[in-house]
């Protein structure tokens, strides 16, 4: 009796272990580290909160918008990450992007069939580039910009665009109109000058000071031009 | 035996993968196993927790898990008499589905076990579904509980619970002596709180901390990881001082973040502006100082016609 019974649990327990063996040979996965945090499985389209914790992209956003509908009825509280309860955004998490094609894994494998997922959200690079190359646009993310990796190396390519911006206006004003430059100058320059200043990213407080005492000298030095323009009128 | 499983469903999959982990690591506190014919339905076991009047005492249960599963909580159902929580009624804690806010979908049935078994010695405070016993009473149904499982539903569930009855009955130990008994007696509640935390154990401590924080259950799941590890205690106390450190910084950082791109932009604009406005006015200057000596050169041409 008793050997019988031994031998029907060791026989259940087995059965066990050989759904398990299947899930390991799907799962593929040995380490472990690099699991989603939801579905516990080979992340697939990885992105990655603020405080570093890891998720697939359609765990993270089905689990955002349930958490949104339920709270909303209830304490209106924003959404927490599931690991360590701090606050997460759809617009915080970053993309991680490995080799080979992304696009097609997800395509290729629906996670889930019933709600529609959208992509996921774009990395802090290519809003750098899209900002520069859209300049009048007014779209700054603060959070996205300390992320971009190469934010000193923009730098030189905002700078020599106004410059030829400014004397392409210049030349193409100037024969034409004759008071009229001076507004017409001022105002677009303005405003060009405003999306460019954006893009640069000193975080030293030292450099801060520096511009900042630059910045003084330089309307000193714009005052005394004015002054010596209107003196020039006057006498002449 | 997995054929009969849909594996497109995220849910299956998450609980095939729980059951892969718990399989392969597995505890001396509780024991849990799915039915064959619904992977849904769980038994578990559960160990008293030591230093209390539950000790020895192995109590077993039913968890339902939804459909929604993990974005949704479970339900927990305990089967054997303990004198903490009633039997064959769905009992109201912060893991269950009585309070769906606060579950959190990185939460497993592991974690839920564990917080369980940490709840046991707790003041129940007249929460759903709580029972609140005297000590012996409590003392009484350990012994009684390590006798037999209980009947409960169809015979292959009864199975099922069998044979997680036999594991836990040779895996816990027995009930302690008398003396042992009259010395735990003699010791308030808040005492044997302190013992949870106080004890060398890592299991042990992980359900003190528990007990102490329950605010902090994200901890939980980390401290898990470190049992699956295997760590010894005094890893598991430097990982639980460095999370909560990173975190600070992390804030830190990003204040430090929003307040930069504000003075950059008040020292960039300017700047350029600045040159641009100089060079606009030079021009300007040069531009009109011409005009004026055409205009004065034009007046003395005039003087000398009228003259003449």
């Amino acid at each position: 009796m008793a050997l019988d019974h031994f031998e029907e649990s060791v026989h259940q327990k087995g059965n066990w272990k050989s759904s398990s063996e299947i899930i390991a040979d799907s799962g593929r996965n040995a380490s472990g580290s690099f699991d989603c945090n939801i579905c516990l499985e080979c992340v697939q389209d990885p992105v990655v909160t603020l405080c570093g914790h890891l998720y697939c992209w359609p765990c993270i956003y089905k689990w955002l918008h349930f958490q949104s509908t339920s709270l909303d009825n209830e304490e209106q509280q924003k959404p927490q990450c599931p690991v360590c309860k701090s606050e997460v955004s759809q617009s915080s998490l970053v993309p991680l992007y490995g080799r080979g094609q992304t696009t097609i894994p997800s395509k290729g494998k629906p996670h889930q069939v019933g709600t529609v997922i959208p992509q996921r959200p774009h990395g802090p690079r290519t809003h750098n580039i899209r900002s520069v190359s859209q300049p009048i646009s007014q779209s700054y993310h603060p959070y996205s910009n300390p992320y971009h990796p190469q934010q000193f190396n923009s730098i030189p390519s905002g700078y020599t665009s106004p410059m030829i911006r400014t004397s392409g206006s210049i030349d193409n004003t100037f024969g034409i109109f004759g008071e009229m430059i001076y507004a017409r100058v001022f105002g677009n320059h303005v405003s060009n000058l405003h999306t460019y200043a954006n893009l640069s990213g000193t975080s030293n407080p030292r450099m801060r000071r520096h511009l900042m005492q630059v910045d003084k000298s330089l309307s000193r030095i714009s005052c005394f031009l004015l002054c010596c323009l209107v003196l020039c009128l006057l006498l002449f | 035996m997995a054929d009969k499983y849909n594996l497109k469903n995220p849910a299956v999959k998450r609980i095939l993968q729980e059951l892969k982990e718990m399989n392969s690591n597995p505890s001396d506190d509780f024991m849990s196993l799915p039915l064959e014919e619904n992977i849904f339905e769980w038994q578990f076991a559960i160990r008293g927790p030591r230093d209390t009047e539950f000790e020895g005492g192995i109590y077993h249960g039913r968890i339902q898990l939804p459909s929604e599963y993990p974005f949704k909580p479970p339900s927990f159902m305990l089967l054997t008499p303990n004198g903490r929580f009633e039997t064959q009624t769905k009992i109201c804690l912060s893991i269950s589905n009585h309070h769906p806010e606060h579950w959190q979908p990185s939460w497993s049935v592991r974690t839920a076990l564990v917080a369980l078994i940490a709840f046991m010695p707790t003041n129940p405070n007249g929460a759903l579904g709580s029972l609140d016993y005297k000590k012996e009473e409590r003392r009484t149904l350990a012994v009684k509980s390590r006798e037999a499982p209980p009947k409960f539903g169809t015979p292959e569930r009864q199975k099922l619970i069998d044979e997680i009855h036999e594991y836990m009955v040779s895996k816990a130990p027995p009930v302690p002596q008398p003396s042992a008994s009259e010395a735990s007696e003699e010791n308030p509640r808040n005492e044997e709180a302190e013992t949870h935390a106080n004890s060398l154990n890592p299991e042990s401590l992980t359900a003190g901390e528990v007990i102490l924080d329950q605010e902090v259950d994200g901890i939980v799941e980390e401290q898990e990881e470190v049992l699956a590890n295997a760590n010894p205690a005094g890893v598991e106390a430097s990982r639980e001082v460095q999370p909560s450190v990173s975190r600070y910084e992390v804030l830190q950082k990003s204040d430090t973040r929003v307040q930069n791109p504000k003075p950059e932009t008040r020292v960039q604009k300017p700047d350029d502006r600045l040159f641009t406005l100089a060079a606009i006015g030079l021009t300007i200057a040069i531009v009109v100082l011409l005009l004026k000596k055409f205009i004065k050169s034009t007046q003395h041409g005039a003087l000398f016609s009228d003259g003449s």
